[in-house]
């Protein structure tokens, strides 16, 4: 059998379908046409098919294609939205028929509007709760108070400036009425107060214990000057443990920082608790400029 | 399109069904939007040219469609799996609708349709018309292979997997379909007009 090249190509044997669109009868490979002729009577055959097959395709271009309508779309589309509904969608619908059992008119209106309020006044409510409830967050970062027991204390009136001796002791124990008295007030009670502190002050590297110790079999709780001379005691243990630090994190380095610093010392020794005065390195640090 | 959106035109049919099984409405629009077209002309053919009827066929089709979009089997083309649904709905009306049918075209043909043709040219129209009524009469399986091959463009083995059977088993039909409509329509052959045997 020649070899032809021009129609080198492999073909299925069963695959007269593909052979009818392809080629006329006459244009069959031998084999090919031995095949087709298996099956069918003859050329006419092979050749009706063929025409069929042509004239089936051209009708298929020519047919006008059926449309569905927008309607279908709508209504497939509504029942995938029915079907695939959130849930807190249906909780609230179910929340509108308990309110509003009865079926109407204006039902299909009322239920997404009711969906729409009950979801606005759930919003509103919590953001309501979020600013007004809880603690209060007004309060400053960086306010110089004690916490104070309420109970022992009444609002002190002002003190004359002749008494300063006799209520040096009680001057650290501020009530908490007074922490917002003007700076310059303070800084003249701590400065009144300096005698008696000074009195009381631990040198540099005692530990604080050592001078609540000594002040114990003076100042016995219970006396009538003893819980404030003990607060006094403690205020001024206090004072002392922050110098002590800052002493050790500025061994002995001379400079306006550390003469701020054993300002600032002093005034904390001698200032109340829980005021700026009572914070050394703070206060040093707004001294220097930083 | 949205800048920042998702565009569904690109999306695979697989993955628009996936989307749709999670909620999407957008996807399953999409998915409708490019097969609608092709269902409904496939049901019209398949059911008697009926227009109303195919109209229902393919909302009951989606509609199923959308009430369980998990329902669709990912491991095979959607594009198979959609026309074997469509495919197994039409068997169903046919089922239905057998003895009625039966009756129909027993009727049409006792009037007798074999028309002559007037000279040469043929007449699109009362080709397409007896195209249909013949076949209306063929095996139901043999009706959708023919459909789905010359009409709907599948290939060979699309409609195999569509139908679950060989491909031989679809080349087989077809050409049996072919060789007894190319003799029923005999009339209609320009061949035998051109060799004189109107």
């Amino acid at each position: 059998m020649p070899f032809t090249m021009e129609r080198h190509e492999r073909y299925d044997p069963e695959d007269i379908e593909r052979l009818l669109q392809e080629r006329p009868f006459d244009a069959l490979l031998a084999e090919e046409r031995a095949y087709v002729l298996r099956h069918l009577s003859g050329r006419e055959e092979y050749e009706a098919m063929r025409a069929l097959l042509s004239q089936v395709r051209e009708d298929e271009h020519r047919r006008a294609p059926v449309q569905a309508g927008d309607e279908v779309r709508a209504q497939v589309l509504r029942a995938f939205r029915q079907e695939h509904r959130p849930q807190w969608r249906i909780w609230l619908n179910s929340l509108g028929n308990m309110l509003l059992p009865r079926e109407g008119a204006t039902m299909p209106l009322l239920r997404p509007a009711l969906a729409i309020a009950s979801l606005a006044l759930l919003i509103t409510v919590g953001l309501w709760v979020a600013r007004h409830g809880g603690t209060d967050a007004a309060q400053p970062l960086a306010e110089a108070e004690a916490p104070q027991p309420k109970a022992s204390h009444a609002p002190s009136p002002e003190r004359p400036a002749a008494s300063a001796p006799a209520n040096a002791a009680a001057e650290p124990v501020r009530p908490q009425g007074a922490a917002t008295a003007p700076a310059e007030a303070r800084l003249e009670d701590i400065v009144r107060a300096e005698p008696v502190e000074q009195a009381h002050a631990v040198a540099d590297g005692e530990p604080a214990t050592t001078s609540l110790a000594q002040r114990e079999p003076r100042d016995r709780p219970g006396t009538e000057a003893g819980p404030h001379r003990e607060r006094a005691a403690i205020a001024a243990t206090q004072s002392n443990a922050a110098a002590e630090g800052e002493t050790q994190q500025v061994p002995g380095d001379a400079g306006p920082a550390d003469a701020a610093t054993r300002a600032g010392k002093t005034e904390a020794r001698a200032a109340p608790p829980g005021t700026l005065a009572a914070m050394p390195q703070l206060l040093a640090l707004m001294t220097t400029g930083w | 399109m949205a800048p920042f959106g998702m565009d569904y035109d690109r999306l695979s049919d697989e993955r628009l069904m996936a989307l749709a099984a999670k909620g999407d409405e957008r996807a399953f629009g999409a998915v409708y939007d490019r097969y609608q077209h092709r269902l409904i002309n496939y049901f019209h053919r398949m059911l008697w040219h009926d227009r109303e009827r195919a109209r229902d066929m393919l909302q009951d089709l989606f509609t199923k469609l959308a009430r369980n979009p998990a329902g669709y089997d990912a491991a095979r083309p959607f594009r198979t799996w959609i026309f074997s649904v469509a495919n197994n709905m039409c068997k169903n009306a046919y089922r239905h609708q057998h003895v009625v049918k039966a009756a129909a075209n027993h009727l049409r043909h006792a009037q007798g349709h074999e028309e002559p043709l007037h000279g040469a040219g043929v007449d699109h129209e009362r080709f397409r018309r007896r195209l249909d009524e013949e076949l209306d009469r063929l095996d139901p399986d043999h009706k959708a292979t023919f459909v789905m091959r010359y009409h709907e463009d599948m290939a060979i083995k699309d409609i195999a997997a569509a139908f679950g059977c060989s491909e031989g088993t679809v080349k087989s039909r077809l050409f049996y379909t072919l060789k007894k409509l190319a003799e029923r329509m005999k009339a209609f052959d320009p061949n035998a007009v051109h060799h004189g045997k109107a």
